[in-house]
């Protein structure tokens, strides 16, 4: 190419600037006009959780095998509440010692620049579970949707599975009670004031399903390895997981991650997200999104630490931020 | 029949009768009754002295190779010993990991539905084919005098012994001969069943789970493999003296000595492999987690497991006493160095399974471990809402078996050494001349 080749093709080029610029305005008037249409679906300006619904039931139309669940949690937007906790243990009646998810909660800095953090730790679902290929009874594995699984009437209880994980997501039942019968449907104290709902709704945990066959029985999980499932029984109704709709601060996203629109892939495009050990290898379905990509728990909580005084201290009024105003 | 061995064996009886009320606890209450369940370690006490089990099983087979398997005739007369010694190990085994599965009525699981991915499976089938290696070359081994003693004894004895005998009277050389040869054959199918398949496979269940400090590893199924041997050879070397001391005879001075160079020469190799683990661990320079455990295990809540039972009982009193004198001079002291032995390997399987298992995999943990506030020991009882809510902590708890396990581990050592006292009273233990 010589030289006037190239600086003509430079002149042709600008010269096509202008009408290029007019065009891409064109464009995009038109995707604003197509978003207010009724053509472009509601969940643009659906509530996040109005969204993941609609996205479930769209991702249960597919076969098994083509959805891909996936959770997202927000740590700039987890409080600490136990929300997730608390709804767990209510939905799925789980027995003191037996928490599927728990909030990891430690201090970290040197007073007085000290704070708190926060970790949702469900069971990470991995795709290279280390727990699967231990299992000597075949009792759990990873079912095409993702989910890892356990066969409550398989598992001999020899906690090896525990040993494995990496992320300490598996407990054993000893059998211990809240409150007598537990999750059997039956009201625990018929004549005191607890009569929830709640109560007197046995916990598909302890009932015969699809996935888990048997008679209901509380004895049915005791001394067996238990876990979160993504609350697989919500899911297959169409229903999100209890952890992600009770959550306070919208922190927790749960979606399929082979449906490209899904939110939880927005949310994985738009920011940085992190899964914890990634360097076991274990590929977990469970991100972190920490504010600006960190890639470390450590790293995580200066940069959770980070976002809240540049966003949030920020946008509180000054006497509420904590700071010396002189 | 001595009124010393009748106490002996009432007594053991007595002793296995009380502990195992563990047993019936157990089974009413489940694993609630285990420090596990109060604590961040889910394996315990049980899981060491299965795997103390499985090394003493496995060491005593590899004793009763040098007999049958490469005809090295100082060891002939422990050969029985170490072969009985090896299946009543194997009958521990199997009853120190029974109470330790929440679901024990489950068990067979790991024949009906076996996942081969796992180490556990392979080796529960490698116990399988182990365990009939082992009865069969016992009884190949003993069939000769099983026809020579159903023709001397009387009464019931003859009648059981006939049995064993399968109705033979007579036993010819040639059958002598065959029978020979395929014990040689089971006895060097044998090492690789128990060396790699048995003992090897339960190093492997602990050395391939990768995120775990001390365990993971190519050392470990190698460690174990060697422990096995140490303690096998040194258990052997307790029994066989210890047994014919008791039955008022005297043990061959030949096969102590045999047994004790063995013993000490293991033992040697053995501190050689730990101090080279402490090394490594400590001087380990990537992740501090390592570090954490190793320190855990010199300096930590176990501390006295490490120095007092593993090298002071375990090494420094047994090598004292066996390199001192000759020990077939004093053979008392060579059995009770063969006990301390022992002692100091259970200290050894303790430090692999526990001090891991302390450091959690988060730096935190959650606190629905954390029921340590139940009334104890915690049988039936409802925990209160307000003390599992409490705080958390920053590192696991440490573990202390509870009075329920050690009272079914000592239910099952009791039962074990019941059953040696009462088989060496009637197997044919001892080479008899056939003229």
């Amino acid at each position: 190419m010589t030289m006037s080749e190239f600086t003509l093709k430079r002149r042709d080029f600008l010269k096509l600037v202008p009408a290029t610029v007019i065009g891409l305005s064109a464009l995009s008037t038109e995707v604003r006009a197509e978003a207010n249409s009724s053509a472009v679906p509601d969940t643009v300006r659906m509530s996040a959780l109005v969204r993941m619904r609609k996205e479930l039931e769209e991702s249960l139309k597919k076969p098994m095998n083509q959805r891909k669940w996936i959770m997202v949690i927000d740590l700039r937007k987890c409080v600490g509440c136990n929300a997730c906790t608390v709804s767990c243990i209510a939905e799925n009646k789980t027995p003191p010692g037996v928490v599927y998810r728990p909030v990891l909660k430690w201090e970290s800095g040197e007073y007085p620049h000290t704070k708190l953090n926060f970790l949702p730790r469900p069971c990470f679902h991995c795709d290279e579970p280390p727990c699967v290929p231990v299992c000597p009874v075949n009792a759990t594995w990873k079912r095409e949707d993702g989910i890892v699984v356990i066969d409550y009437d398989k598992c001999i209880g020899c906690r090896y599975c525990i040993m494995a994980c990496p992320y300490g997501a598996r407990s054993t039942d000893f059998g211990y009670e809240w409150v007598p019968n537990l999750g059997s449907g039956e009201m625990p104290f018929a004549n005191t004031a607890a009569k929830d709902r709640h109560d007197r709704v046995a916990s598909l945990e302890y009932q015969p399903t699809p996935w888990f066959s048997g008679p209901y029985s509380r004895d049915r999980t005791i001394g067996i390895t238990r876990k979160c499932h993504f609350c697989i029984h919500r899911i297959e109704s169409g229903i999100l997981p209890a952890c992600v709709t009770t959550c306070i601060g919208g922190a927790t996203y749960f979606g399929d991650k082979n449906n490209p629109n899904s939110l939880v892939n927005e949310l994985l495009r738009e920011n940085g997200a992190i899964r914890l050990k990634e360097e076991l290898g274990t590929e977990p379905s469970v991100y972190y999104i920490t504010g600006t990509g960190g890639a470390s728990l450590s790293e995580m909580e200066s940069k959770v630490e980070e976002y809240r005084e540049k966003v949030v201290m920020a946008n509180l009024p000054i006497g509420l931020r904590g700071e010396d105003v002189g | 029949m001595g009124k010393k061995y009748v106490a002996w064996v009432v007594a053991l009886f007595i002793l296995a009768l009380a502990t195992g009320y563990g047993w019936y606890v157990r089974i009413l209450y489940n694993l609630k009754i285990t420090a596990l369940s109060q604590s961040s370690t889910a394996w315990g006490m049980w899981i060491s002295f299965y795997i103390l089990f499985v090394g003493l099983s496995a060491g005593a087979f590899l004793v009763s190779t040098l007999v049958y398997g490469f005809n090295l005739k100082e060891f002939e007369k422990v050969g029985r010993y170490a072969l009985l010694t090896a299946i009543l190990s194997l009958l521990g085994v199997l009853l120190s990991i029974l109470p330790d599965l929440g679901r024990m009525e489950r068990f067979l699981n790991i024949y009906l539905s076996p996942n081969f991915n796992s180490w556990m499976a392979i080796e529960g089938w490698m116990y399988l084919i182990y365990i009939i290696i082992l009865l069969l070359e016992l009884y190949l081994v003993s069939r000769r005098d099983f026809v020579h003693l159903s023709n001397k004894v009387g009464g019931f004895k003859a009648s059981i012994y006939r049995l064993l005998a399968l109705g033979k009277t007579e036993y010819s050389e040639a059958e002598y001969e065959r029978d020979r040869k395929a014990v040689r054959v089971l006895a060097l199918i044998g090492i690789p069943v128990a060396a790699i398949g048995v003992h090897g496979g339960t190093g492997a269940i602990f050395g391939v789970v990768g995120w775990r400090p001390i365990w993971f590893g190519a050392y470990t199924p190698i460690y174990f493999v060697l422990s096995a041997l140490f303690s096998g050879a040194a258990l052997v070397l307790a029994l066989y003296t210890a047994t014919n001391l008791l039955q008022g005879r005297s043990p061959d001075p030949e096969a102590v000595d045999s047994l004790a160079k063995i013993v000490v020469f293991l033992a040697f190799i053995e501190l050689f492999f730990i101090f080279w683990e402490v090394v490594t661990n400590l001087w380990f320079t990537a992740p501090e987690f390592e570090k954490e455990v190793m320190k855990i295990i010199l300096f930590g809540p176990y501390w006295w497991v490490f120095w007092i039972i593993e090298i002071i009982i375990g090494f420094i009193i047994p090598l004292g006493i066996l390199m001192a004198k000759k020990p077939s001079s004093n053979p008392w002291l060579a059995a009770l160095a063969g006990v301390l032995v022992v002692i100091g390997i259970t200290g050894i399987r303790f430090n692999i399974v526990l001090p891991t298992l302390v450091e959690t995999p988060f730096p935190v943990m959650p606190v629905e471990w954390d029921i340590k506030k139940m009334p104890w020991p915690s049988v039936p009882g409802y925990v209160s809402g307000d003390s599992v809510w409490v705080t958390n902590f920053s590192q696991g708890t440490y573990y202390f078996p509870t009075i329920w396990e050690t009272l079914i581990q000592i239910s099952v050592i009791a039962t074990l050494l019941l059953l040696y006292s009462l088989l060496v009273k009637f197997l044919p233990m001892e080479v008899m001349e056939h003229e």
